[in-house]
């Protein structure tokens, strides 16, 4: 019968690839949004 | 008068596309288990480092050297140096040869996407994949005859390539990017969410997260995940040179490529959790142990996932629905890519040659398709494995090596690392020029040599000699033969014109 439930090992490394890669991503979009209204500032 | 050379409108339509470029069938089942053998959730960490050390410095340099150029890879090494012509057009050779078997598997999405409605796989999708809709035969040399329902559809999945790549980047490839990858992105949280939520989902789940971190002592799970990253991304033949290529001046740089390659390998890890969990589940219910569901390659796709869809709980039109949806995303995951493949070779010939896109793009789909038929024969799934080793291996992984050399020390790094930081959201250290100049080569250099190393320990997948030699070393010498070929003959030519002037 397999085991239910994520084992703890596999928790840690689900929270390790959201907050690296996700968060990763949400970084650097949240940079390039920034930079654009930035920009629309300066030229607007 | 010479005519304006199109650009993208924006900045999210380039991102799109690039994304689109880099997501491709790979995605869905090479990543997931490649973890899955290589030390489950412990993967995570090479493959961490491979993304900040490989994947995100080489976008960078080809974003920065296709816009600093503002042509495509031939043009581009030809401006750089005229002696090094030839890599601009062995790089294209990769995008040629590839969409041409890439067309076949896309139109085997097509074919599945149909099959959802019926669930036609039935009680054995793997006989079904193998006997029914592929007929595969007993080896590579034993061609079995053309499959006439996957030539239709690769009929219909080059015609959709040529109707979007002819309308240029902002009309064509913009265009479509800009709702396939955001489809793409929905049907993947879709998925994940429906495969999390399942009964039984983390028993699959914890055959990829659970991590065996002695694994990462093996240097094997080391190359794994740098060659996970590289072949990912679509580095190195041509494609990103040539988006980049088309964006305006003053554009971003560096961040692109961070968002490039983080959406790329968030894609990656969500097919994880989408496909382990949705096993998983399949596995508890027909109560065998997971290594029995999990069938590594395309099969994941074309032989599990059917599986799993017909056991998934709900009534038969829910199944199939979900089922259209996988199907759906796989192929505009294909298209999204082998677009970017025509624009690479489309692009280089045009900014090299001049000549029109429209009639360069319909002969090249016409004889593009005259070759993938060769992949839709019994023989095609053998075939095709071998040149896509073979590419892999020996040009893709090579080019890698090569431009890197060519453009960390010819061109020099501190000139494409200036051009980026002028324009860039994110400012380009030191530490971006050691690792296109030291790491990289020297890690793909590792990678190339191992391959050589263990192509004559054993023979590939224990193909015969014989097919090895004919699909295999002979279109990867080829591939490199006729870009030195071009290279004399560009030479000549040049010589000629001084002359006659």
């Amino acid at each position: 019968m397999p085991q239910q439930g994520l084992l703890p090992g596999s928790l840690v490394m689900l929270v390790f690839g959201i907050a690296l890669l996700w968060g990763g991503l949400t970084f650097f979009i949240t940079t390039a949004l920034r930079a654009e209204k930035k920009k629309e500032h300066q030229h607007g | 008068m010479e005519e304006r050379r199109d650009q993208w409108t924006s900045r999210s339509g380039f991102i799109f596309a690039t994304i689109g470029a880099a997501v491709g069938l790979g995605n869905f089942w090479r990543f997931p288990f490649m973890a899955y053998q290589n030390g489950g959730g412990a993967f995570l960490l090479p493959y961490f480092v491979a993304l900040l050390t490989a994947g995100v410095p080489l976008m960078i340099l080809e974003f920065g050297f296709g816009h600093k150029m503002r042509t495509a890879t031939i043009t581009a090494f030809k401006n750089l140096n005229r002696r090094f012509e030839w890599v601009g057009w062995w790089q294209i050779t990769v995008p040629v040869v590839v969409v041409t078997y890439y067309s076949v598997i896309i139109s085997w999405a097509l074919r599945y996407l149909i099959f959802s409605f019926t669930q036609a796989w039935g009680e054995d999708p793997g006989s079904f994949f193998n006997v029914d809709v592929l007929g595969v035969t007993s080896g590579p040399l034993e061609f079995g005859g053309i499959r006439w329902g996957i030539l239709a559809a690769v009929a219909l999945v080059w015609f959709a390539n040529y109707y979007i790549s002819a309308r240029g980047i902002s009309g064509g490839i913009e265009w479509a990017c800009k709702w396939m990858t955001p489809f793409l992105v929905i049907a993947m949280i879709i998925f994940v969410v429906r495969g999390i939520t399942l009964p039984g989902a983390s028993y699959g789940l914890n055959y990829f997260l659970n991590p065996d971190f002695s694994k990462i002592a093996d240097p094997s799970v080391w190359v794994a995940a740098y060659s996970q990253v590289f072949f990912s991304t679509t580095l190195a033949v041509g494609v990103m040179i040539a988006y980049a290529s088309y964006l305006p001046k003053g554009s971003d740089l560096s961040n692109n490529a961070f968002i490039t390659v983080f959406a790329n390998s968030s894609f990656d890890f969500m097919a994880g959790l989408a496909v382990f969990s949705t096993l998983g589940y399949a596995a508890v219910k027909a109560g065998v142990p997971f290594e029995e569901m999990a069938v590594a390659g395309a099969g994941v796709a074309f032989v599990a996932f059917p599986k799993a869809v017909s056991m998934l709980p709900g009534p038969f039109w829910l199944q199939s629905l979900f089922g259209i949806l996988f199907f759906a995303a796989l192929l505009l995951a294909g298209i999204s890519s082998s677009i970017s493949q025509m624009e690479s070779f489309a692009s280089a010939v045009i900014d090299r040659f001049g000549v029109d896109r429209k009639k360069l793009l319909g002969w090249f789909s016409l004889i593009g398709f005259a070759f993938s038929s060769l992949f839709a024969t019994g023989a095609g799934v053998h075939i095709l494995d071998i040149v896509d080793h073979f590419v892999g291996s020996y040009a893709i992984a090579v080019l890698g090596l090569v431009e890197a050399i060519v453009l960390g020390y010819f061109m020099g790094t501190a000139k494409i690392r200036e051009h980026v930081n002028l324009t860039s959201d994110i400012r380009v250290g030191l530490w971006w020029d050691l690792l296109v100049k030291y790491v990289t080569p020297v890690l793909l250099g590792y990678n190339v040599i191992s391959n050589f190393i263990n192509e004559f320990r054993e023979p590939y997948a224990g193909y015969p000699t014989g097919a090895l030699v004919l699909f295999g070393w002979t279109v990867a010498i080829a591939m490199f033969g006729f870009s030195m070929i071009m290279q004399m003959r560009s030479q000549q030519l040049d010589l000629s014109q001084k002359g006659v002037g």
